[in-house]
This record gives C-alpha cells, sequence and structure tokens, in this order.
C-alpha cells in the first residue's frame, strides 16, 4: 500500500514515461475473454452446484469483466441472480491483496447491487434484503468508491446547482450508494442528513430513463423521502414527518413488490404514533409488524420494532411487559449497538421506575462502556437523561441539573428539538423543586412553544401545569 | 491551488522525467490497472479502451489535480466521466453506423435521397 505522496511523486514520471506509447497488458484480448467466459462457466457451474470454489485462475481482472457484463444486463433473471449471489460468495472468499482504491469492498458492492436489483425485481423480498444489507457492509469498508459517494454527499449538502454539473455521473447504483450511506448518518448528524435528503430526493428524480428499470426511480425517491421522514421524526418535526411519510408511500405503492417497503413505512409510521402517545394503535400494530419483518428475515429491523415495543410499553406504564420486551430485543442475536445502547437506556430508566437505583446505575455503566468505544451522540445524550433521572429520583438534585442540561445540549447539538424540549421539561420541573423559579419558567417556556409548534399534545398539558405552578410560587414569594 | 503549488508541480514534473522499471511495475499494479479495473466493472469497457481512458485521465492530473483534496478520488471520478463520454462515443458511432448500412443495403439512390432531405 503506497499513500498519495507516492502517487503524486510517480505520475508525472509514469506519464512522461509511457507518452506516445500504448500501455499493454499482460493478456491480450483474446486471452482476457476466454479467461472472462472461463469465469462466468465456473460462476453459473458453481450456482448450479451451489458450492463455492475459489480457483487459481479468479483473478481481478476477469471478476471486473464479469461485474461490468452482469451490471450492463438490462432485464431482471433468475440467472443474473444466481451468476452475481456465486459472484459475491466467490470473491469474498477469495484471498486479496488489499489495494490502493479498495478494490475488493467496490467489487463486492457492485455484486450486491446487481443481486439486490433482480432479486427486487423478481419480487423476492427475503433475497433483496440480504443483498440490501451485503451492500450496506460491503459500502462501509474503506474504498475510494465511499470517499467518492461521500464526497458528492458533502458537495449535495452545500451547493445543489454545482452538483448539476455531476448529474449524467448519477446513475442507479450511484443513487442505491447515495441513500444507504446518508441513511448511516442519520444518529449522527441528523440535521445534516434532513438537508441533504431533501436534494437527494429532487436529484433521483431525474435519474436518466434508459439507466433506470421500471419503477426504480419511485423506489429511490420513496427511500429518500422515508428517510426524510425518519430524520425529521428523529429532530421532533412531527408535520414534516408525516408529510414526507405519505410521499414516501405514494412512490412505494407504485412499485411491484413492496413488501418490504412497506414494512419500513409502517415502521416509521409506528415510530411516530408512539411520540403521540398512540399506546393502542403502536400496541396493536407492532406484533404484526415483526412477523412481516420475519418473513423475510430482516432481523435488524425487528429488533428495531421490539424497542419500540418496549418503549411504547414504558410510556403506558406496562412496566413488566416493557421489561420482558426488553429481554426479547437483547436476545437478538448479533444486535446492532444503536439498538442495544438504546435497549440499555430504556432498561436503566425501567429500573429506576421501579426503583432498583443500583440496577439502574449497573446498566448505566455497561452503556458508558459500550458508548466509550462506538461514535453514537443520540446514545450518548440519551446515557446522559437516563443518568439525570436516576440522580433525581434519588434526591440527588443539583447532581440532576447538571447532568439534564448537558443532555438537552447534546440533543440540541443534534438539531433533535423534540427530545431537547421533553428534556427542557423534566429539567423545568427539577429546577422547580429545589426554588430556581426564573430558570425553571425559562426551561419550561422554550419547551412548551416547541410542543405546541409540533402539536406534541401529550406534553402540553404536564408543562403548562408546571408553568403554572411556578407563577403560583412566584406570586407566594412576593407575598 | 496557489501558483506555488502550480510551480512545484510542474518542477517536479520535468525534472525527474526518469522512472525505473520498478516504479513503472509499481505505479502499473497499484494505480494504472485498478482504475482500467474500475472502467471496465462500472461501464463495461474494454481493458484497452479503459487504458486509453485512464491514460487520458493521468494526462488531465497532471494540469488540474489539487494535491492538497484527496487524489485518488479525484482519479476515480475523472475516469468515471471520460468513460461515461467514451461510451456515449461508441453508442453514438455505432447507432450512425447502423443507419449507414440500413441505407448502403436500401441502394445509393435511397442514400442520396435520404441525404437531399437533409
Amino acid at each position: 500500500m503506497i499513500g498519495n505522496g507516492r502517487l503524486l511523486e510517480l505520475l508525472p514520471r509514469w506519464v512522461a514515461a509511457t507518452r506516445g506509447v500504448e500501455v499493454g497488458f499482460r493478456l491480450s484480448s483474446e486471452e482476457q475473454n476466454a479467461q472472462t467466459r472461463r469465469l462466468r462457466h465456473h460462476l453459473q457451474d458453481s450456482a448450479r452446484t451451489k458450492s463455492v470454489d475459489t480457483g487459481d485462475f479468479i483473478n481481478l481482472d476477469a471478476v471486473s469483466a464479469v461485474c461490468g457484463i452482469l451490471q450492463s444486463v438490462n432485464v431482471p433473471s433468475k440467472a443474473t441472480l444466481l451468476e452475481a449471489e456465486c459472484a459475491f460468495d466467490t470473491v469474498s472468499a477469495a484471498r486479496w491483496p488489499s489495494g490502493e482504491f479498495g478494490e475488493i469492498p467496490e467489487v463486492l458492492c457492485q455484486i450486491a447491487f446487481v443481486a439486490w436489483r433482480n432479486s427486487r425485481a423478481l419480487g423476492l423480498p427475503e433475497r433483496a434484503y440480504r443483498w440490501r444489507r451485503a451492500f450496506e457492509n460491503s459500502l462501509r469498508q474503506p474504498s475510494t468508491m465511499r470517499d467518492c459517494v461521500h464526497q458528492f454527499l458533502t458537495t449535495l449538502s452545500k451547493d445543489q446547482s454545482t452538483v448539476l454539473n455531476v448529474n449524467p455521473f448519477l446513475g442507479p447504483l450511484t443513487a442505491y450508494a447515495l441513500c444507504a450511506l446518508l441513511a448511516d448518518q442519520r444518529d449522527v448528524a441528523p440535521r445534516y442528513v434532513a438537508r441533504t435528503g431533501r436534494r437527494l430526493h429532487a436529484l433521483v428524480g431525474e435519474l436518466a430513463g434508459s439507466e433506470c428499470w421500471s419503477c426504480e426511480r419511485d423506489y429511490f425517491r420513496g427511500q429518500t423521502a422515508l428517510l426524510i421522514a425518519a430524520t425529521e421524526r428523529q429532530l421532533g418535526n412531527r408535520r414534516d414527518a408525516i408529510s414526507w411519510l405519505t410521499a414516501a408511500e405514494n412512490h412505494f405503492n407504485r412499485i411491484p413488490n413492496p413488501i418490504d417497503l412497506l414494512a419500513d413505512a409502517a415502521y416509521t409510521r409506528f415510530a411516530i404514533a408512539h411520540e403521540n402517545g398512540a399506546a393502542d394503535f403502536v400496541l396493536t400494530g407492532i406484533p404484526e409488524l415483526i412477523r412481516l419483518y420475519g418473513s423475510f428475515g430482516a432481523e435488524h429491523e425487528i429488533a428495531r420494532c421490539r424497542l419500540l415495543e418496549a418503549s411504547m410499553l414504558k410510556t403506558a406504564g406496562k412496566i413488566d411487559d416493557a421489561v420482558r420486551a426488553c429481554e426479547a430485543l437483547f436476545a437478538t442475536e448479533n444486535l446492532a449497538n444503536e439498538y442495544l445502547s438504546l435497549g440499555l437506556a430504556i432498561s436503566a430508566e425501567l429500573r429506576t421506575i421501579r426503583g432498583d437505583y443500583a440496577g439502574a446505575l449497573q446498566v448505566l455503566d455497561r452503556l458508558r462502556n459500550l458508548l466509550s468505544s462506538f461514535d453514537l451522540p443520540s446514545a450518548t445524550a440519551h446515557l446522559q437523561a437516563c443518568v439525570g433521572e436516576v440522580m433525581r429520583q434519588t434526591g440527588r438534585c443539583g447532581a440532576a441539573i447538571q447532568v439534564f442540561s448537558e443532555a438537552r445540549d447534546s440533543f440540541a447539538r443534534l438539531g433533535m428539538v423534540g427530545i431537547t424540549a421533553r428534556v427542557r421539561l423534566v429539567l423545568g420541573e427539577t429546577l422547580l423543586s429545589v426554588g430556581r423559579l426564573d430558570d425553571a419558567e425559562c426551561e419550561l417556556s422554550k419547551a412548551v412553544s416547541v410542543f405546541r409548534e409540533q402539536r406534541m399534545m401529550p406534553e402540553i398539558g404536564p408543562a403548562m401545569a408546571l408553568l403554572e405552578e411556578c407563577s403560583r410560587r412566584r406570586r407566594n414569594q412576593e407575598r | 491551488m496557489t501558483e506555488s503549488a502550480k510551480r512545484h508541480r510542474s518542477e517536479r514534473a520535468f525534472s525527474v522525467a526518469d522512472i525505473t522499471a520498478t516504479q513503472i511495475e509499481e505505479f502499473y499494479c497499484d494505480y494504472f490497472l485498478p482504475l482500467v479495473r474500475h472502467a471496465v466493472r462500472r461501464h463495461g469497457l474494454t481493458m484497452e479502451d479503459a487504458g486509453d481512458v485512464v491514460q487520458d485521465a493521468f494526462l488531465l492530473a497532471l494540469g488540474k489535480l489539487d494535491p492538497a483534496g484527496n487524489p485518488k478520488a479525484w482519479l476515480y471520478q475523472v475516469v468515471d466521466h471520460l468513460s461515461a463520454n467514451w461510451r456515449r462515443k461508441i453508442t453514438r458511432r455505432a447507432q450512425l453506423l447502423a443507419r449507414w448500412e440500413g441505407q448502403a443495403k436500401s441502394g445509393p439512390e435511397a442514400a442520396d435521397a435520404d441525404e437531399s432531405t437533409k
């Protein structure tokens, strides 16, 4: 592996040495074609026998040629899907030297994309889901392709006019990678995702028709709309969340085989309902959604549903059921850190409600250890809020105020207005309990204005009651 | 890019024009071939066409590459743009050829008539 310095040093020398000379290859065109044909036969045989063999004739030149052929197939077919599946397994199993451009993750992304695209079009949700995950995992590996997609998003977030120049470059594979990379950043930078997602939504509508399979434009528009809806919900902008969610559902309804997409949309609808306190709606619908996700093996999404269920049960005061839902969540194999951390936060809250403060602190300690090795800023903010709650319940109001203030600032930095306002509500209540009326009034007023703006009805009542309590105590003090 | 950076780069380009066989091999394996394979995979070009595209990208890089940025990503994107143009050119040429062949089959009179209508 040589660095950029070496590239910059050798580039002019290479250009000078090869000027006017045709750079040849180790194999002639005929030999290359023969090698590509041999690899394709091998993959087609492997698809039939369901075996993976990384023969010594498998090299990156042949793999690249096969990749190009698979991507150029314009009609969905089972044969292409099987060949792509075998190609993915073969490339994954073979040993490759690490290269300058991160070619292997790029190759895997491209093959996974072909497999996903064909499984979607053929109406195979389980395989489409598997290949979507394989694509996302490959895209997370360092590669120049990833750098370019990242750069594209950064340009998109800053200046839309510049993007028009790179528009011809945008194809379905790039669009798919852009959606995946943007979705990955939702927890770290939700405001950025909401802003960039809107621009990406407009941009994917301009995808060249010749490059897209039927309804793919609707797929990408629906996916970006759903991403914006989920992010706006996270930020606390419920009205925007609902209008984007409706837009996403409209796009998905125009696509054949939309079961997995409509399941994702349903999850977002339940998450919005959870924040509106609609416990019956959420608790009735979530088990059905878990069954639906189970039908195509979407383990990651099932964990997300269990988390929502546990949180809703906690809010509805069904503490024992919430504890059981948390246990079901923790029993999930390969549970993603983001869900584990939020699950731990809920578990700590449940213990606090039950008065098991020592147990709560133990769970929070585990959460703190987990967060020290991962960059999960929203989970860190949740941790601060949980710690504040334990402090408050154990009568350490000074420390609780300090930690709640940190949680408020952390959520505000992420642009999550709804949850910031909720933390302000608890902080206001704590400030009121220690007689800091001015500070309490300030926090509560700010919270109420957000609750009103976002029509957060369940929160408005308690906030108004606390503001009235502030006024009453002030009047008493004046007397 | 600053003037001094441009000057520095052009000095480097012309002062060390010679390259050893080992360095050729190193550059060929680490930069040339991966970019060629990228154009083959992503745009369905032949290795030969992709080789020409990558050489064009290197030539462009001499004048325009910003050493302060991400040179590999820059090269990768330039190869993408050049490959897309290359593919468009080939498609256009194939369409023209097909039209010309069609006209040739239907006789020179038809081709002349077609020309005159234009």
